[in-house]
């Protein structure tokens, strides 16, 4: 694939984009004829339905807006704002069964919790990476991704809203929500995952039999399963650059439970882990702000020093994490913390699928779409700088559409052409 | 015929009851006890030649194919099969309902239609009890093997251990292994205890010394003295009477493993009853596709007659349509449900990727089994294999369509996917497959495929039908389902017959 000559990937029907998404058939010029498949853990997430047999249009659910309609991604801007966040927003009432879990009569000194702020997030998948080598997550390798078994435990969700000639991008990093009520505890058979006195959904690997119940109940999908011997290529690569002190899930490292699934290890792990090795102080206020975990540390505008100094304060963070008994009342900036961030108002938050009455822990902040009406407006010509006199009086604010757009590079915004528009 | 301790006790016959109201024989006129215990025991203890030999080895090829591809699992992982994220259930658990649901068959011909006194079942009933534990043999196998780590699959059990670990109770995987281990107790206890007075026959009528050991171990010392009778009876109504709600319960507790889940498609209330009706309806067919081959192989059209190919027919036809009544109230429930998830399924899987599957589905559960009300096709044997050889096709697509298409898009179309399956996948389906028939085939040739016993009641009563026949030059047709108008008392009834 890397001799590949790739202009040849590019069609002349249409240059500008690729076409046919995750499973796309590549046809390299000096080896026309031949097809490859590309392996791209980023297009799993792709959103619309080119690459499948019933993606040419026939399908009548093509067009809809899954994300509006499901309302994956909340999208707010200032007008909006005005209007939702004061009225109360509909509360689903917690339904279940199954009696709520007692903190009261554990030990848990933390609750545990994270806020993931949706415009902050530019989907630099720098969070994905940092997961990846802090909790030693084995590399599937090119064909098992092409099979989608990659294992991820924190991924980059991308849609689109706006104009489809240059769309806009809502992220939307997905991970364990960690449902007060979760599906993947009632399914384990053998109490491999289990609700800890923190409120953690955590995952004991040696208990797991590997029915992948769990998986088919989550409704994220963010559960992994190791189905071969993937740990042989985490052996390979946790040798190369093994560190002293290492914690963490490391089910595959010990080489004798050969196929035993990697599902998600709770990152807050890491923090009590950190706490119990004194590395920094989770008791006290400040420190709830600043538990060490791999992705909150990565998530951060680039060009934020990573090593947790003062600075970084006055920068936006994607995922913030925190103990949720601590709380500032009102306070709402950046160095909030996580308690006071998922107050805001209901307007501006949203639990994922939090109708389905897991419910998750985990809140994401809505996407504030407040574009600065002295910047041109997407899709008149190419970007092309106006005046921002001519644009006076127009509506800045952006209005979401009824499409769903295949997910493409960051850098390939602009490219699209106005056949997509067709096609979509 | 006096060689066998049930020959002699019935030598002297008793009157016959009143069979003017009963339904009318169901073994061809002409037979007498010795004729039927010759012709069946006669498949077991002569030796054949090599006529389905071709046969015998495609089947040994496919348990072969079935041995490698688990030792492939074993030592690879679930990974050789086509599964992946969203769809971490494909082949695996469509096999195992599959599997389970036609051992269905087996346990409602052998304890409803008994406690029903359906007569017709007794050519029947120990063929497909047969066929019901080495399906549930055959299902059993899918849970065990499509774990992550098969070796641990021991701790699905409530056991003490070291760990101080206990089942999650609360898992609808766990009320699996209680409902099949169950089931498949049960079913082979029923089984069993049907077979002791036709062990006797045959360790009665064994000319070889292996055989006459053999079988007198199994018959557990049956002389089939009348204290024996009485008691046997009394424990085959109870053994009946213990798997009757097995019928329903199995297949409702494995439908929880869905309607207990969160997924669209899944989580529905009418899974239950929809699951059970599907079950009897590909166990029936199953019956049929191996029972219509069989009768024809060893010259049974005495025995299994065309009217039992005509009632079990009627059965298909009944349960099929219920299956129906499920599919229509999916679709129903998928719009008036106001739910967008469950729109959107039905929407995918009328219109997704799959369109061809569940048109299939619909053609083979649906619109196939229709032809069953035309009398002309029920008693057609030819007719009637190639239509179970299409509901077992159908109700396999039935679940995989739900298990599969459930999966593959759910809420978050971030996560959707596809599932193709491998080599792997075929493999071990396929290698199931050559294993049951395999089973069925070893059985036949090893104990009495049709309960010889029950047969020989059968002759009585044809004998007494005849003879009101030509009393009253009745034509000997009621209705199957008329119930016998002086029947009190099964028991004592069944006894009279017995002598």
């Amino acid at each position: 694939m890397t001799e590949a000559d790739s202009y040849g990937l590019q069609r002349l029907q249409d240059p500008h984009q690729r076409r046919h998404g995750l499973r796309r058939r590549l046809r390299p010029r000096q080896d026309r004829g031949k097809d490859w498949e590309i392996a791209c853990t980023q297009h799993h997430q792709l959103i619309d339905f080119s690459h499948l047999k019933d993606g040419g249009g026939t399908s009548p659910y093509q067009g809809e807006n899954l994300n509006t309609q499901r309302g994956i991604i909340k999208e707010i801007n200032f007008d909006s704002y005005k209007e939702d966040a004061v009225e109360p927003a509909e509360h689903h009432k917690h339904v279940s069964l199954y009696p709520d879990y007692n903190y009261t009569d554990s030990n848990g000194l933390h609750k545990w919790g994270m806020v993931i702020d949706q415009t902050a997030c530019i989907g630099c998948q720098a969070c994905v990476t940092a997961c990846q080598s802090e909790n030693n997550i084995a590399v599937v390798g090119k064909r098992q991704v092409i099979m989608q078994r990659e294992m991820h435990w924190l991924r980059i969700d991308t849609y689109y809203t706006g104009d489809p000639v240059t769309p806009d991008m809502l992220f939307q990093p997905m991970l364990c929500q960690h449902c007060e009520q979760a599906p993947c505890e009632t399914s384990a058979r053998w109490q491999a995952t289990s609700h800890s006195d923190e409120g953690i959904n955590e995952m004991t690997y040696n208990r797991c039999v590997g029915t992948r119940y769990c998986s088919n109940n989550c409704p994220y999908k963010v559960r992994r399963f190791n189905f071969l011997q993937y740990n042989e290529n985490l052996r390979r690569l946790a040798e190369a650059d093994a560190q002293p002190g290492r914690h963490g899930p490391q089910p595959r490292r010990d080489g004798e439970v050969h196929l035993l699934r990697a599902a998600r290890q709770p990152h807050p792990h890491r923090a009590q882990e950190a706490r119990r090795r004194g590395d920094c102080h989770l008791d006290g206020p400040k420190a709830t702000r600043t538990a060490p975990i791999a992705c909150e540390k990565a998530a951060d505008v680039p060009g934020r020093p990573s090593d947790g100094s003062a600075s970084r304060r006055a920068r936006p963070e994607a995922i913030i994490f925190g103990d949720l008994h601590y709380h500032a009342e009102g306070q709402v900036g950046p160095q909030a913390p996580v308690h006071d961030l998922k107050q805001q108002p209901d307007g501006c938050t949203t639990r994922a699928r939090a109708e389905l009455n897991t419910p998750p822990r985990t809140t994401y902040l809505a996407d504030h779409a407040q574009l600065n009406p002295a910047l041109p407006k997407p899709g008149d010509g190419a970007m092309d700088a106006r005046l921002p006199a001519e644009l006076s009086g127009e509506d800045r604010g952006r209005t979401p559409r009824t499409d769903v757009w295949r997910r493409e590079g960051a850098g390939e915004r602009e490219q699209k052409s106005a056949e997509t528009e067709r096609d979509c | 015929m006096a060689s066998s301790g049930h020959d002699m006790l019935t030598r002297t016959e008793p009157a016959p009851p009143d069979y003017r109201y009963s339904p009318p024989p169901v073994i061809e006129p002409g037979h007498t006890y010795a004729t039927v215990s010759d012709q069946i025991s006669a498949i077991v203890l002569t030796r054949r030649s090599a006529r389905l030999g071709a046969g015998d080895a495609d089947r040994v090829r496919r348990v072969n194919l079935l041995m490698v591809s688990v030792v492939w699992l074993l030592i690879k992982g679930p990974g050789i099969w086509g599964l992946n994220q969203p769809v971490g259930w494909a082949f695996d658990i469509t096999n195992f309902v599959w599997w389970i649901g036609i051992g269905h068959a087996g346990t409602l011909i052998s304890a409803i239609l008994l406690l029903f006194r359906q007569q017709w079942r007794t050519s029947i009933n120990r063929f497909a009890e047969a066929m019901t534990i080495f399906a549930v043999m055959c299902a059993g196998m899918f849970p065990l093997l499509h774990v992550g780590r098969p070796w641990l699959a021991y701790w699905l059990l409530p056991y003490p251990n070291t760990m101080s670990m206990w089942p999650q109770f609360r898992s609808p995987l766990e009320w699996d292994v209680f409902a099949v281990s169950t089931y498949a107790t049960v079913s082979l206890l029923f089984w069993y205890v049907g077979l002791i007075p036709d062990l006797a026959t045959l360790r009665d009528r064994a000319t070889h010394k292996l055989g006459q050991v053999v079988y007198g171990v199994l018959s557990l010392g049956w002389r089939g003295s009348a204290m024996h009778w009485q008691r046997y009876e009394s424990a085959y109504l109870l053994l009946a009477g213990i798997s009757t709600p097995l019928v329903l319960s199995v297949h409702s507790v494995i439908s929880f493993d869905f309607a207990g889940g969160q997924l669209p498609g899944w989580h529905t209330t009418i899974f239950p009853p929809y699951f059970v009706a599907g079950a009897v309806f590909g166990g029936f067919a199953m019956v049929l596709t191996l029972g219509i081959p069989i009768r024809y192989f060893y010259k049974l059209e005495d025995f299994i007659t065309d009217r039992h190919l005509e009632n079990m027919g009627k059965v298909m036809l009944t349960t099929g349509l219920i299956v129906v009544y499920g599919y229509t109230l999916e679709v129903f429930m998928g719009f008036y449900s106001g739910n967008q998830y469950e729109r959107f399924l039905t929407l995918n899987r009328m219109f997704g990727p799959v369109l061809a599957g569940v048109l299939r589905l619909w053609f083979c559960n649906a619109v196939i089994p229709q032809f069953l009300w035309i009398k002309r096709f029920r008693r057609s044997p030819f007719m009637l294999w190639w239509i179970s050889i299409v509901i077992n096709v159908g109700m396999w697509l039935e679940r995989f369509v739900i298990i599969v298409i459930s999966l593959h898009r759910d809420f978050l179309p971030s996560s959707w996917g596809w599932f193709r399956p491998t080599v792997w996948d075929w493999g071990l389906f396929i290698g199931t497959l050559g294993f049951f028939s395999f089973m069925m085939f070893m059985f036949i040739r090893l104990l009495p495929m049709i309960s010889v016993f029950e047969l020989r009641e059968l002759v009585n009563v044809t004998k007494a039908r005849k003879q009101i026949g030509e009393e009253e030059h009745g034509d000997g047709n009621g209705h199957v389902g008329e119930k016998r108008r002086d029947d009190t008392s099964g028991l004592a009834t069944r006894q009279a017959d017995i002598g």
